[in-house]
């Protein structure tokens, strides 16, 4: 990412921190892009709540889906209260866990952009890259 | 020091820049003139206005953003300091106004807050220049030197609290327009189609 030049990586070392930074650069007329994981989403409630809802925002943010699995028995509780976190906050989220479920990202964006409010991507296979 | 003196002596240096007011929002607002380049969102959640302001100085590079954060409001993120020093925006002016306590909420005192020495944690997270003062006279005679070399820089200030006790439905209101209207107004200042 850092190597792609219309691309400007922000890096930060708590997730709610990416909230506010998002909110500022859409106001001034930047296109934010979130890339965190589950449990650093949780952990951004408020921010989330303030920053992005509160303010409008229209945004992304990719979710690693740390502890998801469609095959078994779920032992991670990360995963255990993700969703129910974004239907607390009345968050919409899609579900991406392969190449062929790509076109929800571009949902999400449209979607994002349409409402001005914060729209997730949960990412059900964070750590293969889709090439198992 | 008071805000209200401190943000007076600021006033003459702010020309065009975009101003995030934070909790000085209620004394900025009798002294600003490019009210349309204030961005007083309140408060939408703690610990957040350094970021806000620095997604506005990315987004605009061109602009100078200055920032009057709180201690409060740092304490709680102080990982953003990484985060800034690391995007060296060279528009960005960063003061704080320390009043040593959560004003909005009674009074209570910040921990550790007369041993704190945000300057020095601000040069340590890697803010090139950082500034300390606590006397109105030596932070007026500075301010050319702040402005006068490009950002990030840190600035923090000393100032008396002035704690509001009354329950905040009676509190004075000083903001005029919604959320939604200052960044309408700011979008339009700034040329940004939404």
């Amino acid at each position: 990412m850092k190597a792609e030049p219309s691309l400007r990586l922000v890096g930060v070392s708590r997730e709610g921190h990416a909230c506010s930074i998002a909110a500022g650069l859409s106001v001034a007329g930047a296109k934010p892009l979130i890339l965190i994981q589950n449990t650093g989403m949780m952990e951004s409630g408020d921010s989330l709540r303030g920053w992005l809802l509160g303010l409008n925002i229209p945004v992304v943010l990719m979710v690693g889906y740390r502890g998801w699995t469609r095959h078994g028995v779920n032992q991670d509780t990360a995963a255990t209260y993700t969703e129910r976190f974004l239907m607390a906050f009345g968050i919409n989220y899609y579900l991406v866990e392969n190449d062929a479920d790509a076109p929800r990202i571009s949902i999400a964006f449209e979607e994002a952009e349409r409402t001005n409010k914060p729209v997730v991507v949960l990412v059900g296979d964070e750590y293969h890259g889709f090439n198992r | 020091m008071h805000t209200a003196d401190m943000l007076k002596a600021f006033a003459p240096y702010r020309e065009d820049a975009i101003v995030v007011p934070g909790r000085g929002g209620r004394y900025w607002t009798d002294l600003t003139t490019r009210p349309n380049l204030d961005v007083p969102v309140g408060d939408p959640a703690m610990g957040g206005h350094a970021g806000f302001a620095l997604g506005l100085a990315l987004a605009r590079p061109e602009k100078r953003v200055i920032l009057f954060d709180s201690e409060g409001d740092i304490l709680m993120s102080l990982g953003m300091l990484v985060t800034i020093a690391e995007q060296q925006p060279a528009n960005f002016y960063h003061f704080l106004i320390d009043n040593g306590c959560y004003a909005t909420t009674g009074g209570q005192p910040v921990p550790n807050a007369e041993n704190t020495n945000y300057d020095a944690i601000a040069r340590g997270a890697g803010y090139p220049r950082a500034f300390a003062f606590r006397e109105l006279e030596k932070f007026s005679a500075a301010l050319p030197e702040i402005f006068g070399k490009p950002g990030p820089v840190f600035v923090a200030v000393k100032v008396a609290p002035e704690i509001e006790k009354a329950p905040i439905g009676r509190r004075r209101r000083w903001q005029t327009r919604t959320r939604d209207q200052v960044i309408k107004d700011l979008r339009k200042e700034l040329g940004v189609n939404r």
